[in-house]
């Protein structure tokens, strides 16, 4: 192999992995709003955080997801279409890889259904570590949701009022 | 005589150029939104152009500021977080890639928060003009706001 080629492979496998890291994040979105729960887990690895903090967070409302057990009571205690309809966008990622590693940052806004037409439910970024796993795959390891806009309306209800604020 | 590794680079170099534009075009909301000054200043060449003007009510020239200089000025008086959350949202952005110059255009949508309600106090199109810088990076020589509709409410800015 030349060191042309070689840089060539370089190049193209950072372009390739830009690439699959945003797979998880789309995905997360699509089935968190559509399901099917297998594919939502599948964004994250077994031993994934999910953690809600930001504007909002204070110790005693910061709410944390912790591996499969946690991602699973996240993902059965959350609104799903078709009985709810919303969407989890996820707009503008700014990607950085560090070999088999990524982080990202990226802004997410909520919409819903509202029985007086559709709003704007929420606003905010999300920080992501992401990791290449054994099978080629990158997956959420870690997710912190920062909420930092929130409209007072209440419909849907917010999910995971009922649970503990650290779910294992 | 176009070999097959040539052309294997410039495809590659064409993804590369593509990635690197949309790079910056995201920086500037990051930067604007979370008031990241030098971040936001890095997006524009030192004699880049920012120019914005309302298409909801003819073209009536909104700003202008030309240069770092100016741009630091409008920089500091746009509202950032952690005083006051919103997002510039950039979707469906188009870009054309000519050598060292780039063409982009976008959507965007401003997201606010206002006590205790989210709303869109605009939207409308970005009209980017990049350029390769010596560094490699990408920036704008010009961003061309079109804002075609705009309704901001009076900030609350928290203490």
């Amino acid at each position: 192999m030349t060191a042309m080629d070689a840089s060539i492979e370089t190049r193209l496998q950072r372009l390739e992995d830009e690439r699959d890291v945003l797979r998880p994040l789309y995905q997360y979105g699509h089935t968190l709003d559509y399901g099917p729960e297998d594919a939502f887990l599948d964004c994250f690895t077994e031993t994934a955080v999910w953690t809600q903090a930001g504007r909002f967070a204070r110790p005693e409302t910061t709410r944390r997801f912790e591996g499969r057990g946690g991602l699973i009571k996240l993902f059965r205690h959350h609104t799903h279409a078709p009985e709810i309809y919303h969407k989890h966008l996820l707009v503008e990622p700014r990607i950085t890889l560090h070999g088999d590693e990524a982080s990202v940052e990226s802004y997410y806004v909520r919409i819903d259904e509202h029985p007086e037409g559709a709003y704007i439910r929420a606003f905010g970024r999300y920080r992501d570590r992401v990791v290449r796993c054994p099978d080629g795959h990158w997956r959420i390891q870690q997710r912190l949701t920062e909420t930092e806009g929130r409209n007072r309306k209440d419909f849907p209800p917010a999910p995971w009022t009922d649970l503990p604020l650290t779910v294992r | 005589m176009i070999t097959a590794a040539t052309s294997v680079e410039a495809r590659l170099r064409a993804l590369e150029d593509e990635g690197g534009v949309l790079a910056t075009m995201y920086q500037y909301g990051h930067a604007l939104d979370y008031g990241l000054r030098d971040e936001f200043l890095d997006c524009f060449t030192r004699s880049g152009v920012w120019d914005s003007r309302r298409c909801d009510s003819g073209t009536t020239p909104v700003g202008h500021y030309a240069g770092h200089a100016q741009l630091a000025g409008f920089f500091d008086r746009h509202t950032h977080a952690p005083s006051v959350y919103h997002k510039h949202l950039l979707v469906e952005p188009r870009i054309t890639i000519d050598g060292d110059l780039a063409t982009a255009a976008s959507y965007f949508v401003r997201v606010d928060e206002h006590g205790g309600e989210v709303y869109m106090p605009g939207f409308g199109r970005y009209q980017d003009r990049l350029v390769r810088s010596a560094d490699g990076r990408w920036r704008f020589e010009e961003r061309r706001v079109e804002l075609e509709r705009w309704q901001k409410r009076e900030p609350v800015v928290e203490q």
